[in-house]
C-alpha cells in the first residue's frame, strides 16, 4: 500500500476517535490505529478503504479483548508514571460531567458488540455498506442492526438515568 | 406497500435506501399517520444516540494533559500559593529566622546577653528597621528578564522567588508580610536558606515549564478531540450567524440564520446547542437534534438534524472573529459565505 500517508491523513482521526469511543481509552485507541495503519502497509491492495480499516481495527479490538486485563495494567502503570512525570495535572472533569460519560459508557456497554460497532461506525460516517463490509452482515440487516442498537442505547441510558437520579434523591433525603 | 420496519425506516432517515424504496417509501409515509409517527421517533433515537456517543468524548482526566495557558507557568499558580499562604510563610520564616538569630546571639550559654547586643547591634537584637528602609516592594520584585534565582539570592530583603509572570495582584497583597518577614540584617543561614527555597522553587518552574512544553508538543494532535477545547474557546464561536444569500442553496439544508450557544453545565457532553434565529436577530428556540461542539481553538463543527439527515458544517474561525463555512456533502465540499451579525438580545 504505498498510499498509505493519505490514508493515514483521511482516515487516522475518525479512526482514533471511533476506537477510542468503543474501549474509552484514548491511548489504547492510538495503539490500535497504529496497529490497523501498519497492517495497511502491508496490504498489497485495499478495495474498501474506509471498511478495510474499520474491520481491521474492530477485529484487533476483539484480539486485543482477550489480552485485555494484561493490556491494561500495562497501560496503568504507563498512566501512573506520566502523572508522576507530569508536574502540571490535566483538568479533570467536572462531576457532572464525568457522570455523564460514564451513564453512556454504561448504556454502550449493554449493546451487543455487533449493535455497538455498527452504531459507532455510523456515527462515523460509514455507509450501509461499508458496515455490512466491515462487519461481514448483509447491507439489508444494517438498517435494523442500527434502529436495535440506537433503540437499546436510548432506553438504557434513560434507564441508567433514572436510576442515577433515584440515587442522587435518595442521597439528599438521607442526608437531610 | 406494508408498513415499513424500523428498520427501513432507519434506512430512509439515514439515506440508505435505493432510489425505489425511497420513493415507495415516502408514498407510504405520506399517507400513513402511524408510519409518520415511527419515523419521528425513529428520528429522535438517531438523535438521542448522537448525543449520548458524543458524551463518550470527553476524554476522562489523567489520559491528556492540557496545555497550561501562559499564565498558569507562574511559580505563584504551580504552587498553589495563596496571598494568605504566602503570608502564613512569611510568618513562619520570620519566627525561623528568630530562632536562628537567637542562637547566634547566644554562641555560648554562660555569656550574658547584654554583651552580644553591644558586639553586633545590627543582627537581629537590633530594633526594627524604619519602615521607609524595610517596604521597598517595588525594588524587590524581579525585573521580566531578571532570573529567580539571581532575585532569591539578593542579600536584601526579597519575596519569595516570585515568578516574572506575576499576576500584579499578588505583590501587593503580600507586601504586608514581606514588611514583615524583613530583617535589618541577613544571618548567613538565613541567606543560605532562602537560596535554597528560592533556588527549589526555581527549579520546579523551570521543571513545570519544561513539562508543560514537552506535554504540549507531544500532545499538541490529541488537543483536538472534539470537546476537548476550553469555555473560552466555544465562546469564540457562540453567537449569531447568517448566511450570505445565494452562497448556499439546498441540497444543503441549513437555516439562513442561527445561533451557536455553548454547552451549559446541565447539558450532556461537550456538544452546545443551536438555535434559530428571528429576521431581527433576536435568538429563537432550539433547532431540535442540532448541535455544536469545538473541533480545535479555531475550527467548530455544526451539525444540523434534516430530513436527510444529519448535515455538517465546518466554521473556521479567522481574525477578527471572522468565520469560514464548509458544508460537506459525501466526500465534496462546498465553501459558503456567512457573515456574524450581533444577537439582538
Amino acid at each position: 500500500m504505498n498510499d498509505v500517508a493519505r490514508l493515514f491523513r483521511e482516515y487516522h482521526q475518525p479512526l482514533v476517535r471511533y476506537l477510542t469511543r468503543r474501549l474509552g481509552d484514548r491511548d489504547w485507541a492510538e495503539e490500535v490505529a497504529q496497529e490497523t495503519f501498519l497492517r495497511a502497509v502491508k496490504q498489497e491492495t485495499i478495495v474498501s478503504e474506509r471498511s478495510w480499516l474499520f474491520a481491521v481495527a474492530t477485529n484487533l479490538v476483539r484480539d486485543e479483548a482477550r489480552k485485555d486485563v494484561r493490556r491494561r495494567q500495562r497501560l496503568e502503570l504507563l498512566r501512573e508514571q506520566a502523572r508522576v512525570d507530569d508536574v502540571v495535572q490535566p483538568e479533570p472533569l467536572t462531576g457532572e460531567r464525568a457522570e455523564e460519560l460514564a451513564v453512556a459508557r454504561k448504556a454502550l456497554d449493554t449493546l451487543t458488540e455487533r449493535d455497538r460497532e455498527a452504531l459507532l461506525m455510523r456515527e462515523e460516517g460509514l455507509d450501509y455498506p461499508e458496515i455490512a463490509l466491515a462487519l461481514d452482515l448483509s447491507v439489508k440487516s444494517v438498517g435494523t442492526t442500527l434502529a436495535r442498537a440506537r433503540r437499546r442505547l436510548v432506553e438504557a441510558y434513560e434507564l441508567l438515568q433514572r436510576d442515577e437520579r433515584i440515587a442522587g434523591t435518595g442521597g439528599t433525603h438521607a442526608a437531610s | 406497500m406494508q408498513h415499513p420496519d424500523e428498520g427501513t425506516i432507519h434506512a430512509w432517515l439515514d439515506d440508505a435506501l435505493s432510489e425505489s424504496e425511497r420513493a415507495e417509501f415516502e408514498r407510504h409515509v405520506v399517507s400513513c399517520a402511524e408510519c409518520s409517527a415511527l419515523v419521528a421517533e425513529a428520528r429522535g433515537m438517531i438523535a438521542g444516540s448522537s448525543r449520548i456517543i458524543s458524551a463518550l468524548d470527553a476524554v476522562p482526566g489523567g489520559v491528556i494533559p492540557r496545555p497550561a495557558p501562559a499564565q498558569s507557568l507562574s511559580l505563584w499558580r504551580l504552587l498553589r500559593v495563596t496571598p494568605a499562604r504566602a503570608a502564613i510563610a512569611a510568618s513562619l520564616l520570620v519566627a525561623a529566622s528568630a530562632v536562628v538569630a537567637k542562637r547566634h546571639d547566644t554562641p555560648d550559654k554562660m555569656v550574658p546577653r547584654a554583651p552580644v547586643v553591644a558586639v553586633a547591634p545590627q543582627q537581629a537584637a537590633a530594633p526594627p528597621a524604619p519602615a521607609a528602609q524595610v517596604t521597598p516592594a517595588p525594588l524587590a520584585v524581579p525585573k521580566p528578564t531578571q532570573p529567580v534565582r539571581e532575585v532569591a539570592v539578593a542579600p536584601t530583603a526579597s519575596p519569595p522567588a516570585q515568578s516574572p509572570t506575576l499576576s500584579p495582584v499578588e505583590p501587593t497583597a503580600l507586601s504586608p508580610a514581606q514588611r514583615v518577614a524583613q530583617p535589618a540584617a541577613q544571618p548567613a543561614e538565613i541567606a543560605t536558606a532562602r537560596k535554597a527555597v528560592a533556588s527549589s522553587a526555581a527549579d520546579v518552574n523551570a521543571a513545570a515549564s519544561g513539562a508543560v512544553q514537552r506535554n504540549f508538543s507531544a500532545r499538541k494532535e490529541m488537543q483536538t478531540v472534539a470537546g476537548f477545547a476550553g469555555d473560552a474557546v466555544a465562546n469564540d464561536f457562540a453567537g449569531c450567524y447568517q448566511v450570505v444569500p445565494d452562497s448556499a442553496r439546498p441540497p444543503w439544508l441549513i437555516p439562513d440564520r442561527f445561533a451557536l450557544q455553548p454547552a451549559t453545565a446541565n447539558r450532556v457532553g461537550p456538544q452546545g446547542t443551536v438555535r434559530a434565529v428571528t429576521p431581527e436577530g433576536r435568538v429563537d428556540s432550539l433547532l431540535a437534534g442540532s448541535s455544536w461542539s469545538v473541533i480545535t481553538p479555531t475550527l467548530a463543527s455544526v451539525s444540523f438534524a434534516s430530513i436527510n439527515g444529519p448535515q455538517r458544517m465546518t466554521l473556521e474561525l479567522a481574525q477578527a472573529r471572522s468565520v469560514t463555512a464548509v458544508i460537506a456533502t459525501g466526500e465534496e465540499r462546498h465553501r459558503i459565505a456567512i457573515s456574524r451579525p450581533k444577537c439582538v438580545p
